[in-house]
């Protein structure tokens, strides 16, 4: 099948690649596609309890790594998709429990099972980053619409871009807020895009939901649920497989519909 | 470096996005360079002393800054030159158009009138 490998990084923590890894795994398994998803963040697993697997699992990555047992063993079935899978990440060791070259190894064993295999990055830019870039085809970059967040992407960007190999980078911008984005209170997508200059691929509107789900340990991908942040996740996912599905606008100060709507209103009116 | 900030002065305050993207700018230049903003300073003051060796410019209106085009940074350096109408003159003799970096105030206008033409050079 020969499987595309994609990391999800950013850098910066708390911005949303835990919950972007579950939600896309999710949707890429609901468009038909099998895939596998592997936390790569020793000592500090979440992946399995944003996913709601955290009580099915009985290996992890470092016990495939040291020989303990079979990778197949360490891979827990989603049972609520049709070919959904996580390898959790060891909970109770620390990142040097495993290095780069181990994690070539375990995807190349898995790049002929699946079709896609999603890492999902830890923060920072040290080993446990290098761990999960060490594997990918293609990287994501999740940022928020905020300085520091911003900053460390373009920091992240940069490793990435100094890769020997060359390795496609996009972009996903989450938690925007149209209201402040119109405000002028919160960088705009294309403020965004001007400073990091990386192809986009998504953006995710700030959504309560998205708490809610994780509080369930239920993707909201997972049933077809309505909502912004659902619903930008799924075309995410519908992109990655090669459908082009526009972006749609969020709260940008100039060119959105409505706001020309308005305008015009207001003019008129005047 | 002001350019936002200016072009807003007057009219209305920033929005804090405005400014956040500004920050952000600036911070990226010394991120991606590893080059404080005493360094650049340095690098601006020891580049117009070169340049003042071959060519009279209007010191004051010198900038050095860093762009992003894509994800490239370029050095970009804005130096107007100052037209001087008798130096064509005083050709023959070789001496530089002044060998003391003169005090910043005193340079541009008592008999030149500085007509700007910028001359830009961009190095990656």
């Amino acid at each position: 099948m020969g499987a595309r490998v994609i990391t999800i990084t950013s850098g910066k923590g708390g911005v949303g690649k835990t919950t972007a890894t579950a939600n896309l795994a999710v949707a890429l398994a609901n468009l038909g596609k099998k895939v596998v998803c592997i936390d790569a963040d020793i000592g500090l697993r979440n992946l399995d309890i944003v996913m709601g697997l955290e009580n099915r699992i009985v290996y992890d990555l470092v016990d495939v790594v040291e020989g303990r047992c079979k990778l197949r063993q360490a891979l827990v079935k989603d049972k609520r998709v049709p070919d959904l899978y996580l390898l959790p990440a060891a909970q109770t060791r620390d990142k040097t429990a495993i290095s780069p070259q181990d994690m070539v190894m375990l995807t190349s064993q898995l790049r002929n099972e699946c079709d896609f295999i999603l890492i999902d990055s830890p923060a920072g830019i040290e080993w446990g980053f290098r761990n999960a870039l060490a594997p990918a085809d293609e990287v994501i970059i999740i940022t928020n619409p905020e300085a520091s967040a911003v900053r460390d992407a373009d920091r992240i960007i940069g490793l990435v871009e100094a890769e020997p190999r060359k390795v496609p980078i996009s972009l996903v911008i989450n938690r925007a807020k149209a209201d402040m984005i119109r405000k002028g209170d919160m960088l705009s997508v294309n403020d965004v895009l001007d400073i990091l200059s990386t192809p986009l691929l998504g953006v995710i509107p700030e959504d309560e939901q998205i708490i809610v789900s994780s509080n369930k340990g239920s993707p909201l991908t997972l049933d077809n649920q309505k909502g912004p942040a659902a619903e930008a996740f799924r075309d995410i996912a519908r992109r990655i497989t090669g459908a082009k599905v526009p972006i749609a606008e969020l709260g940008e100060k100039r060119g959105g519909f409505l706001r020309r709507l308005g305008r015009l209103f207001r003019r008129s009116g005047a | 470096m002001t350019s936002l900030f200016d072009r807003f002065k007057g009219r209305r305050e920033p929005t804090s996005a405005e400014i956040a993207k500004e920050r952000l700018k600036l911070v990226l230049v010394s991120d991606r360079s590893d080059l404080s903003p005493e360094k650049l300073q340095e690098l601006q003051t020891e580049l117009i002393q070169v340049i003042k060796r071959y060519i009279h410019i209007d010191e004051m209106e010198v900038q050095i800054k860093f762009e992003q085009r894509d994800r490239k940074n370029y050095l970009v350096a804005d130096i107007p030159l100052q037209r001087d109408r008798s130096y064509a003159l005083a050709t023959d003799d070789d001496t530089p158009p002044s060998e003391t970096p003169p005090a910043p105030s005193q340079t541009p206008v008592t008999e030149e009138q500085p007509e700007d033409e910028t001359m830009g050079i961009d190095a990656e």
